[in-house]
């Protein structure tokens, strides 16, 4: 026989159930309705028990929330003396009157309890209403003796949450030991042990507070974290709530979140992990934490850059919304781009990002802007400068070895290097790195007029732009135009007295601009300028100024005092050579009279005949490269130029400590003498075996000489092995040389050729990214 | 904490008297001898953000550039166990209201 099925019950039907949850949701009115048609429909004692648990929760969030509970106290007025309760009357009577006390109606409350005639009500409800009173921070319903009390309270605890600890501790001090407010100084006691790190205090502080009073109850989620003692106590209910309590403390439970993403973000590969990670709780983080939000976005913007795919942009959109400083992505993009060298690309995307920063951004105050853009301009011209055929390293590697060793030619961007170097100089005019770049590859270019141009503009609005002068300094005494170069020596040297190699720069261009005039100035003239530059020239041109001042003194007919200053400078040591060929240069320059030419030419030969030492003839090769860098052409300097060198492979003959050809092999090296400086080194590598540097030296002549790598790197490891024993100083300078060189062995051509161009101190942040 | 601007303790429309200003004062509280660290940070923050080309940099190519997550999750454990909390949060953290 089959049964009845009983009939569904309607959601809506009046229930328990459905009034604990209107409570939950809020509808405070509506759950009061429906538990009390529960009850009335049947008064039974269950349904008692949950109307009165649905009044008492009521109660409480109306209370929390600082809202009247007029409605519920009726209610609960009914509820007075009902068969049906279990418990004793009297403990409905102290809930509705502690409702009262927490409303600030504590004279009513009293009224309520008075019947039950225990002293102890009256000290329960002073305590709720207190605690009520420092929730709210309203002394409203608060008996006028305990005013003073609360204001000491609310002033500790505002100096508390303001940080000043001292002055929260003076205000507890008015607290006494019978005051209603003793719980509340017991709970900021231990705040303040809490935010200092002392959790032994705070832990004693809080264990005297009563669980059932507000402090406690505040105290609770914080003691789970720090009292061992205090958790074991507690059921897995209570542990529950309070844990959920002490995530809400912690802003929102985003640590998890951040432990994932964490396992996937810094993984090579695809970022979509970390992505879908990153999407299920940055909302919150936004709204709890907003600049741990703004440090993770970076950071994934950052990831993009390094090991992000052509999605992840979408990708970062939806998840943290446009990047405030780069809305498009072109400045992402640009760098991009640079990484793989694909340079058309990033100058198309860089020129983008600056026309958006040319709109003026909100965030973007416009002084800023402005730099900004030009900064941007600036590496654009690096990237136009650096733009090639084949962006593809590999592929110029092809290219290279398939073209006999020829190097790719280069693609010109638009806008160029000088377009770009123009608009940064136009947006940043005091900023001179532009202009100096800009002078720099005109003067490349061969467009020497404008580069000079370029400098004098950039030195007319920054006159003391010590960069400026060197770049221009160099570049008149490059043209061996030393009547110019002179005064913007001057002028640098001004700036930066201590600074040797101005002095250095200074002192050479003196002597060259008189050099110069050698020829058809006036030599008394001449002497006296010359004398009259004696304090700005270094010490190590005296030779080269004797020897100048000797050869004025014979064009002037002054042979006598030639004679004394000839012998003067022969006597100087290590600079007997040097100077027999010095005075032969100037003799010929000079257009002296023939029979002092040709006894200055055979004072030369007569020097030659003689076997030098490492340091005559370092000294004689200073002389010929300083008569070569200031363009002094003269008949006979290739033939000299050739018996100079001739010497390195002399001075082998004498015997000479190895520190003397140690500094000449590295003068050789700065003067890109590779051929003799391979000689010299190898031979020195058999003469003193133990010498690490030798084996350097030749390396570094043999890698200049192009010679195949592996060989340079077999002079290199052995001299690295040498290196080992030399004393620290040394071996630290060495090594960091060999270091250096090692690098350049490893090199990839394109890369090393860029190395000659002015990529090399151009823009740091290229390689940093 | 790599934002230069935070380690001063500025906002970004920071000017360059004020950039110094804070720079001085720190550099007083924390000095070299007593908290090397400290100072160096200090140090190498002031000179991130000096004047306005570094500014300018700073946010076009440094900014967030050395942003870790491992930092952002030790900045949000200490935040977590060091934080001073407020007397309102932990009422906030009783049941819900309505």
């Amino acid at each position: 026989m089959s049964q009845k099925k009983p009939a569904t019950k309607p959601a809506s039907a009046p229930s328990r159930a459905l009034a604990d949850s209107l409570l939950r949701a809020g509808q405070v009115d509506e759950a009061l309705r429906i538990s009390k048609e529960v009850f009335t429909k049947a008064p039974s004692t269950e349904n008692l028990e949950h109307r009165m648990g649905i009044l008492t929760r009521a109660a409480e969030a109306l209370l929390d929330a600082n809202k009247p509970i007029q409605a519920i106290t009726q209610e609960a007025e009914l509820l007075k003396g009902s068969s049906l309760l279990i418990a004793s009357d009297a403990a409905w009577i102290r809930t509705i009157a502690g409702w009262f006390a927490r409303s600030g109606r504590i004279d009513e409350a009293l009224a309520h309890v008075a019947p039950l005639q225990d002293p102890k009500d009256a000290t329960r409800l002073t305590h709720l209403a207190v605690d009520q009173a420092v929730r709210q921070k309203s002394n409203s319903g608060v008996p006028t003796e305990h005013h003073a009390g609360l204001a000491a309270i609310l002033t500790a605890i505002q100096n508390y949450d303001a940080g000043n600890d001292e002055k929260a501790r003076e205000s507890l001090q008015t607290i006494g030991l019978q005051s209603p407010f003793l719980e509340w100084k017991v709970l900021l006691r231990g705040l303040i042990a809490y935010a200092n790190q002392d959790h032994t205090r705070a832990i004693e502080n809080w264990d005297r507070l009563e669980a059932s009073r507000l402090p406690g109850r505040l105290a609770a989620p914080l003691r789970l974290g720090i009292d061992a003692a205090y958790r074991s106590s507690l059921t897995d209910v209570a542990t529950e709530d309070l844990q959920k309590r002490s995530e809400r403390l912690m802003e929102g439970n985003f640590l998890k979140g951040l432990r994932l993403i964490q396992k996937n973000l810094g993984r090579e590969g695809s970022l979509s992990t970390a992505f879908r990670d990153a999407g299920s709780f940055t909302v919150t983080l936004k709204r709890v934490a907003p600049d741990l939000f703004e440090r993770l976005s970076q950071c994934f913007y950052h990831a993009i850059i390094h090991h992000g795919q052509p999605e992840d942009l979408a990708r970062y959109r939806s998840t943290f919304g446009p990047p405030a400083d780069d809305p498009m992505f072109d400045r992402l993009e640009a760098i991009v781009f640079e990484q793989e060298r694909i340079f058309e690309a990033a100058h198309a995307h860089w020129q983008k990002y600056a026309n958006w920063l040319a709109a003026h951004p909100p965030s973007w105050p416009r002084e800023m802007a402005d730099r900004a853009r030009a900064i941007v301009w600036f590496r654009m011209a690096f990237n136009a400068h650096n733009a090639t055929l084949h962006s593809n390293p590999l592929l110029n590697a092809f290219t290279f070895f398939l073209n006999n060793r020829k190097q790719p030619e280069k693609k010109e961007l638009k806008p160029d290097v000088f377009s770009c170097l123009k608009h940064a100089i136009d947006l940043a005019p005091d900023w001179s790195e532009p202009s100096l770049r800009l002078m720099q590859s005109y003067f490349e270019a061969g467009q020497f007029d404008q580069a000079i141009q370029t400098a004098r503009e950039q030195l007319d609005r920054t006159p003391d732009d010590l960069a400026m002068l060197k770049e221009l300094g160099h570049a008149f005494s490059k043209r061996s135009e030393f009547e110019q170069a002179v005064p913007i020596w001057k002028k640098a040297v001004a700036l930066q007295p201590l600074d040797q190699e101005l002095r250095v720069h200074l002192s050479y261009s003196l002597l060259a601009e008189i050099r110069q005039k050698l020829a058809k100035g006036n030599p008394v003239e001449l002497r006296t300028e010359l004398a009259a530059r004696l304090s700005l020239l270094q010490d190590e041109d005296r030779v080269d100024q004797h020897c100048l001042s000797a050869t004025l003194a014979l064009k002037a007919g002054a042979i006598d005092a030639a004679t004394a200053i000839i012998e003067q400078a022969l006597a100087t040591p290590d600079q007997r050579l040097a100077t027999a060929y010095r005075l032969a240069v100037d003799a010929t320059l000079a257009s002296l009279k023939p029979a002092m030419k040709t006894k200055a030419n055979k004072r030369l030969k007569d020097a030659f005949a003689i076997e030098p030492t490492p340091r005559e003839t370092a000294e004689t090769l200073r002389a010929v490269y300083r008569f070569k860098i200031g363009g002094f052409k003269y008949r006979g300097e290739k033939s000299h130029e050739k018996q100079a060198l001739a010497l390195v492979a002399r001075c082998l003959k004498t015997v000479c400590p190895p520190e003397e050809y140690r500094e000449l092999g590295f003068l050789l090296q700065d003067w890109e003498y590779w051929k003799e400086l391979q000689h010299l080194s190898n031979a020195c590598c058999g003469l003193f075996p133990s010498e690490a540097v030798f084996p350097y030296l030749e390396a570094s002549a043999m890698f200049n000489r192009k010679d195949r790598p592996h060989r340079v790197e077999a002079r290199l490891s052995h001299a690295r092995r040498l290196a080992q024993k030399l004393e620290p100083e040394r071996k630290k300078s060495l090594m960091a040389q060999i270091e250096d060189l090692e690098k350049l062995v490893a090199m990839p051509f394109d890369e090393f050729e860029e190395l000659d161009d002015f990529e090399d101190e151009f823009d740091e942040d290229y390689d940093d990214e | 904490m790599n934002d230069p601007y935070a380690i001063l303790g500025l906002t970004q429309d920071a000017t360059d008297a004020m950039i110094r200003e804070a720079y001085l004062a720190m550099a007083r509280q924390f000095t070299p001898e007593n908290q090397p660290e400290r100072f160096a940070a200090i140090r190498a923050a002031y000179e991130a953000i000096r004047d306005l080309d570094k500014r300018a940099r700073h946010r076009l190519y440094e900014k967030g550039k050395t942003e870790t997550i491992d930092a952002i999750l030790e900045d949000a454990a200490c935040r977590t166990l060091r934080r001073r909390p407020s007397l309102d949060s932990l009422f906030a953290t009783l049941r819900p209201t309505v």
